[in-house]
């Protein structure tokens, strides 16, 4: 438990670097706005609509891999954990190839079927 | 200790608030993940460490991605649709349901401590590969059925 104290020190100290950065921010700079500093790209090129439109699809899908192979990694922290120094490193390497190639179809799926395509 | 866990549990607490309150999706959702985030700290006050592992890893990073994707496929919610009485109504009540049926349950059964178990990530491995080796088979199965269904989904989508 104790080692968690570094985890929620590295979070902490992530936390003052991004707020500190905005508040000495705050603290330093001139405010004189205009209205072509507010708008979206200060460069001069001038935003059309809103930027609230609406995704492709297939920018969904990419998530939905995503979080397919995040899970499966989940399954697979465990298993490494336990893999040096095991007594049945066969058995439990080959009931690790099954479970990674059950999920390989789907990968091989998907690239059949043009999912990891962009198109 | 205690310290700690009032910490996470006023974190969780204003988060949760948060997500309901704020009018911003996006918003809502950034509130959303500092909600995981105290609970996965939770967790790991419990000694669950896996559990709170899974929570940064799955909930962090993909359930809110993919919230974040869904807004982004919808179109504008709330300049076009405005809710109606009707709606409002429907929602307060089923959510009244709902509270009451929760406080019934706990009311009925106490909240119990349990026993402080230590179980380690390798420990879980163990188990996961020989006791319950079938079932850790079959979960690699049903991610190839989700992953399959999201393909057919969205491929059925664009095609429109």
């Amino acid at each position: 438990m104790k080692e968690y104290l570094w985890v929620a020190f590295f979070l902490l100290v992530g936390i003052a670097f991004c707020l500190g950065g905005f508040i000495f921010n705050w603290f330093i700079r001139s405010n004189k706005p205009s209205e072509s500093k507010l708008s979206t790209y200060e460069c001069g090129e001038k935003p059309v609509g809103s930027a609230w439109i609406q995704y492709d699809v297939k920018y969904y899908l990419y998530g939905l891999l995503f979080l397919i192979f995040d899970v499966e990694i989940v399954f697979i922290i465990p298993w490494a954990t336990i893999f040096k120094g095991s007594a049945t490193v066969t058995a439990l390497f080959v009931e690790m190839v099954i479970f990674i190639v059950i999920l390989l179809v789907g990968l091989i799926y998907a690239g059949k079927k043009g999912a990891l395509q962009w198109r | 200790m205690e310290i700690a866990f009032y910490i996470l549990a006023g974190m969780a607490v204003t988060s949760a608030i948060l997500v309901v309150s704020l009018k911003n999706l996006v918003r809502a959702i950034l509130a959303l993940a500092s909600l995981f985030l105290s609970i996965a700290g939770l967790y790991i006050l419990l000694s669950a460490e896996f559990l709170g592992l899974v929570q940064i890893l799955v909930y962090i990073g993909g359930v809110i991605l993919l919230f974040l994707f869904l807004i982004m496929l919808t179109e504008n919610l709330f300049e076009k649709n405005k809710v109606n009485l009707f709606q409002r109504i429907t929602g307060v009540g089923l959510v009244l349901l709902l509270f009451s049926i929760i406080i019934s349950i706990f009311m009925k059964q106490p909240f119990q401590a349990i026993p402080k178990t230590d179980y380690s990530i390798q420990e879980l491995g163990k188990h996961l590969l020989t006791d319950y080796l079938v079932p850790f088979e079959v979960v690699s199965l049903l991610l190839l059925v989700a992953l399959i269904g999201a393909i057919v989904i969205a491929k059925k989508e664009e095609n429109k």
